[in-house]
């Protein structure tokens, strides 16, 4: 079986091979990444073939000072960032909910393993910008600080946004359970 | 959270792999073809130009000279030096004026000897309508000749004369110079000259104009995604979006097909812009995966309900929009009195569009600012343009005008498949020189 490093110098060579090893070996962890961060399966699979184009093409820049997954995952990441960024960001003069909802409310969302599935489905039925400050904070552990850089808004629009899509996620829930 | 979608690994979708394999294989063989594109209509149009500028109207030898048959009473066209003294006695068939138009000349044209009788007068009376095959340009033309000294009974001087006076015009049925040879002993020749529209009738028309546009979008929604469109997104757009006036600037040439009839082409650029000013709630929007449904093209599903949450949305600014069109069309020349044309115009044109890279404007599913997406739009839209315009003449060669235009989207603005359709409607007026080139 190869190891990591034989797979990384084989995809800098642009071995074929190795790059299909790459994907066979880490596609599911990064596909259940693409699914929290997309709305549906088929855009999910989209971000998945992104994301690994982007990884072979950044594999030079790679140097093995984080592992390998975690590498992967923030270009995952980054990119459902740029997505979302193209899709949707904009200057925003006055945002109203700031005022509202400037305290992070600290409420967490209970989730078991048997339930993932239904938490997957209510996830991608939140507003995109909801899903990801969700993803970024509670799953991926970024704090607002980033959050609010990465997406280019402010830390208190980032809290508010967290508290509204955990507000949200926890109504879906509580719908699903009741069908 | 974090711990449960620890060891989340869900199964990969299906050729994922695949699709993979082949976008990595199809980088290599990225075939240049817009670039290839541009060079083919570069070379053509080149081939076309080339062509056309040596395309060139020969002029005739103008030491032509013209006596008058003495049997037929047609005024004939006879090759000669200048100075040539052949004449012809004029005194027969005085009544109809002798016509040198080539569509009139029968079999009995004839080139006559260089022999003549010197005392041979032409008839006074007789008055000769030069057209067609003699070679006249109009800007040399002295509006105040009235009168030529002629050898005496000798038509080849006169029109010597004439031509040293630059009495040369193109072939062209809207110009005539129509000479009348008044009795007097002197054989002095009284032109009167019709000056032709010389601009008018001019081949090649080079047209530059400026002026100042308005514009509005309408949002139209594909039909196929209206229910992917939040409930308030067209009212929304419709009241936040204002119209703001713009620059343009226009060049264009004209060739004269038929009459006073042109059909042009050119290049136009203009700027639209349009004022934002947004302030409203609006209820978040429920969207799902489920059910079968598919998303549009930028992953959005239809929406199935909506949230009790309100959310706001207010921003203002100015959007633009750079544009460039190449129109081809068609023009007609109106005289109006002496000094005034009236022309209208209609074109089908092919545009592209720039957008400003600060644009914003409202997400259609969560009404959102989001910057103007590049990627929605076409790169190349179908408009269609009519104007009409008043001019004045400056001189022999030069008009100038205003227009009022209007152009009208045919194609969406967004690219086929989009959730929205929206067409842009812009009207302005312009003013315009126009020169004639030949």
């Amino acid at each position: 079986m190869l190891e990591d490093e034989d797979i990384i110098q084989g995809c800098r060579e642009n071995d074929r091979r190795a790059q299909q090893e790459l994907f066979l070996r880490y596609g599911r962890k990064m596909f259940g990444y693409c699914l929290r961060y997309s709305d549906n399966p088929d855009d999910a699979n989209d971000l998945l073939q992104d994301g690994f184009i982007k990884v072979f093409d950044n594999i030079k820049s790679y140097k093995g000072d984080s592992p390998l997954q975690a590498w992967m995952s923030r270009v995952f990441i980054n990119m459902a960032i740029t997505r979302f960024r193209k899709r949707n960001a904009g200057p925003r003069f006055v945002d109203m909910e700031d005022a509202e909802f400037a305290e992070d409310t600290e409420e967490d969302v209970q989730t078991e393993a048997r339930d993932l599935d239904k938490v997957m489905q209510c996830l991608q039925q939140l507003p995109e910008k909801y899903r990801l400050v969700l993803n970024l904070y509670a799953i991926d552990k970024l704090g607002h600080k980033e959050i609010a850089e990465q997406l280019g808004i402010t830390e208190g629009t980032s809290k508010s946004q967290l508290s509204r899509a955990r507000q949200m996620l926890k109504n879906l829930l509580e719908n699903k359970k009741s069908e | 959270m974090e711990s449960a979608y620890a060891g989340f690994e869900p199964a990969l979708p299906a050729f994922a792999w695949e699709g993979i394999e082949h976008r990595l294989n199809g980088r290599k063989r990225k075939v240049a073809l817009l670039w290839w594109s541009a060079a083919a209509i570069v070379v053509a149009t080149s081939i076309t130009g080339i062509i056309y500028w040596n395309q060139h109207t020969s002029i005739p030898d103008t030491n032509s000279a013209f006596h008058k048959d003495q049997s037929s009473g047609e005024i004939q066209k006879q090759s000669t030096a200048p100075g040539n003294q052949g004449m012809n006695d004029a005194t027969e068939n005085t009544e109809n004026p002798a016509d040198l138009n080539s569509e009139n000349k029968k079999d009995n044209r004839s080139q006559n000897s260089t022999s003549g009788n010197a005392s041979n007068k032409p008839n006074p009376n007789t008055p000769v309508r030069i057209q067609n095959e003699d070679i006249i340009h109009p800007e040399n033309l002295n509006p105040d000749l009235n009168e030529a000294d002629a050898n005496s009974g000798s038509y080849a001087a006169t029109f010597n004369q004439l031509n040293g006076f630059g009495l040369r015009y193109e072939n062209s049925e809207a110009m005539r110079a129509e000479i009348q040879i008044p009795a007097s002993e002197s054989h002095k020749l009284k032109l009167n000259i019709t000056p032709p529209d010389r601009v008018m009738g001019a081949r090649v028309m080079l047209g530059l104009g400026v002026g100042q546009i308005v514009s509005q979008t309408g949002f139209g929604v594909n039909p196929k995604y209206k229910n992917y469109v939040h409930e308030e997104f067209q009212k929304q757009m419709k009241n936040g979006e204002g119209i703001l006036g713009a620059m343009s600037f226009s060049g264009s040439v004209g060739y004269r097909v038929i009459s006073n009839h042109y059909l042009y082409t050119g290049i136009n650029y203009y700027q639209r812009r349009n004022s934002i000013n947004f302030d409203f709630d609006w209820r978040v929007p429920v969207t799902t995966s489920t059910g079968g449904e598919k998303p549009d093209l930028n992953g959005n599903y239809p929406i199935k309900s909506y949230f009790t949450f309100v959310n706001h949305t207010k921003f203002e600014g100015t959007n633009t929009y750079t544009e460039i069109d190449i129109p081809l069309g068609w023009y007609a020349q109106y005289k109006v009195g002496k000094k005034f044309t009236f022309i209208p115009s209609v074109s089908a044109n092919i545009g592209f569009i720039s957008i400003g890279s600060n644009n914003v404007t409202l997400g259609y599913k969560d009404l959102d600012a989001i910057a103007q997406p590049k990627s929605w739009y076409r790169s190349s839209i179908m408009l269609f343009n009519g104007s009409a315009g008043i001019y004045r003449d400056l001189n022999n060669k030069i008009k100038w005008g205003i227009n009022a235009n209007a152009n009208y989207t045919a194609t969406p603005l967004y690219d086929a498949g989009q959730t929205l359709r929206p067409r842009a409607f812009t009207g302005g007026l312009t003013t315009q020189i126009i020169w004639r080139l030949d």
